[in-house]
């Protein structure tokens, strides 16, 4: 999901932890896919499809539409922002945020080439061949990145705070709820747990783990692959290692038992 | 209405020279500006090859997407803004190879656009492989021995699916073409135009001089029904001959071979395209009554 790509181009992922998440982050999704103009994923699993749960009201007076940089009629005239020095409409406007201006089909004055090949600035193919519009619009592409990084949601924090836990626990994804779990049966033995839920993935948030490993006493990813994607990520962007992990990848979900015994086994050799 | 050195650019194309691409982009560019249509009022989508390098040769609101894919991205226009006037643009392996499944399904549904397929019987951009329209036996740089299997029949296969519009023309014939052009951008439904579009760079066989010497317009054969199914069907079996047949051996028709006047388009079935789409989805809807059920 965070390489897969025919060349380099931006792109958000979000991993919802439950039901709740999940409502919450497709209609972010969509208002994300607006305002940045770039593909946003959804990282979901069987677990979480294919269970039924009841749940409280979702909080739909939260939902918004958020449509970006939009121009679904009238004339493009209209919106100098969107134009070229000679008035003509570019939908590959190079712009300082990475995002430019999309007219809808039907919005006057508003010809355009959406092109899968290399672009100018109108959409026209033959000039993206020049290696100088290439490596502009490839860089205004990846600019949007760093847009996404002030809207995605942030990561989630459970229990205590991690300077006050004898173990900090890092998760993505649904193994949010077992771990959720194994973190309440440990609450009357005394043990003290912070979590942090990686919720969007990509941009890894990168300052925010960081901060919670660094707080942290001891640290644990538990994670559901075999290689440790989680980690991986947490070594490449924080420059830092955890001190345990827990993975699980026969295609089954965590069981809260499995997460438990880890922690207790944890906090006995701590 | 746009002049025709608006609908197009002021740019030479990157056709080889003598390419049937030139006299398609003719016809179409005059259509287009005779049609009066204002630049907001059409779309053009175009796939991946010789054909869809035109993209950059027009001027219009357009789509240059991946190979094969033309069709649903096209749908997707269509079904997203009923005021708007689709047009696609294809090749023969985009349209009928990679994409040919879409082109299956684009006919069911009866979307109510124009689908144009640049047919070479080869892969043009690519330099010369067999294309699923090249004849069997054909020597190309992917099939030395000759092509094993029988060529795809594009009418024959959108007559059987139950298309509603299904000409061809000849990139020869400009006068014509732009008739077949002007007929399937008036058609309310699904509109198929196979141009036999010579490729002169790889197709050695197709040539313009071939299709010359075998091509005969259905519109002046004496018991001309575009309305009969079985009798369109049955004149699409002209693209199984002889590699090397000769002119009178093997005649191939082009025209319209079938028209249905007044069809279901997949439009018809959809009663929120009353307006659209975007204007559905400028607030969030209210789903409690919804979830009340549950
Ligand atoms: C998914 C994918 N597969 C393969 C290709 C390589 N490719 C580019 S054009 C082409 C065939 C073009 O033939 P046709 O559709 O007949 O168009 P023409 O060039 O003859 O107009 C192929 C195989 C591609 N661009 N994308
Ligand atoms: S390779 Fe063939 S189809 Fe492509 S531009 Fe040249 S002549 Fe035309």
């Amino acid at each position: 999901m965070i390489h897969a790509a025919q060349g380099e181009f931006p792109r958000v992922v979000m991993a919802p932890g439950d039901r709740e998440d999940a409502f919450v982050l497709a209609w972010k999704a969509f208002n994300l896919a607006d305002q940045l103009q770039t593909p946003v994923v959804i990282l979901g699993d069987s677990y979480l499809s294919d269970n039924r749960e009841s749940i409280p009201y979702y909080d739909l007076d939260a939902v918004t539409v958020e449509r970006g940089k939009f121009v679904a009629e009238g004339d493009i005239a209209d919106h100098p922002e969107a134009l070229g020095a000679d008035g003509q409409y570019f939908r590959y406007k190079l712009t300082e945020d990475g995002v430019s201006v999309r007219a809808l089909p039907g919005v006057s004055g508003a010809t355009q080439l959406v092109n899968s090949y290399e672009h100018d600035e109108y959409g026209w193919g033959s000039a993206g061949e020049m290696a100088t519009v290439r490596s502009a619009q490839d860089e205004k592409r990846m600019r949007k990145m760093e847009l996404a990084r002030t809207l995605v949601p942030p990561p989630a924090l459970f229990g205590v705070p991690p300077e006050a836990a004898d173990v900090s626990l890092l998760v993505f994804g649904t193994t949010k709820g077992p771990a959720l779990e194994a973190i309440r049966w440990l609450e009357p033995e005394g043990v003290r747990v912070a979590m942090m839920q990686v919720v969007t993935v990509w941009p890894f948030p990168a300052e925010e783990v960081l901060s919670f490993l660094d707080a942290a006493k001891t640290t644990v990813i538990v994670e559901g692959n075999l290689t440790g994607q989680l980690q991986g990520l947490v070594r490449q962007h924080c420059l830092r290692d955890v001190d345990h992990t827990l993975h699980r990848y026969d295609g089954r979900p965590f069981s809260p038992e499995q997460i438990y015994a880890k922690l207790t086994e944890v906090i006995a050799g701590a | 209405m746009p002049e025709v050195s608006e609908v197009t650019r002021a740019l030479k194309p990157t056709w080889c020279p003598g390419c049937g691409n030139f006299n398609m982009q003719k016809a179409l560019s005059e259509v287009l500006s005779e049609s009066g249509m204002r630049f907001e009022e059409y779309v053009m989508v175009w796939g991946i090859g010789c054909h869809g390098n035109g993209a950059d040769f027009y001027r219009s609101q357009g789509f240059h997407g991946l190979h094969g894919r033309a069709l649903p991205v096209a749908t997707g226009i269509a079904l997203t803004n009923p005021q708007l006037k689709v047009i696609v643009e294809m090749g023969d392996g985009d349209g009928y190879g990679i994409g040919g499944n879409h082109f299956i399904h684009s006919v069911r549904r009866n979307v109510n656009m124009t689908a144009i397929f640049h047919n070479n019987q080869i892969y043009g951009l690519t330099t010369g492989q067999a294309s699923p329209t090249s004849d069997q036996f054909m020597k190309t740089p992917s099939t030395p021995g000759g092509v094993v299997e029988e060529p795809v029949n594009p009418v024959g296969v959108a007559v059987a699916q139950g298309a509603t519009f299904v000409a061809r023309g000849f990139a020869g014939d400009v006068p014509h073409l732009k008739e077949l052009y002007e007929q399937a951008l008036a058609h309310e439904g699904f509109a198929i135009v196979d141009v036999f579009q010579p490729c002169v760079t790889w197709n050695k066989i197709n040539t313009f001089k071939w299709y010359r010497e075998r091509a005969y317009k259905l519109e002046e054969t004496p018991d001309y029904d575009p309305t009969s199914r079985t009798k369109a069907f049955e004149l699409s079996m002209s693209t199984f001959h002889d590699l090397t047949c000769a002119p009178e051996e093997c005649r191939i028709p082009i025209g319209v071979f079938y028209r249905e006047e007044k069809s279901f388009t997949y439009q018809d079935g959809l009663p929120q395209l009353d307006r659209p789409l975007w204007q559905h989805a400028q607030q969030p809807r209210d789903i409690r009554s919804i979830l009340e059920k549950f």
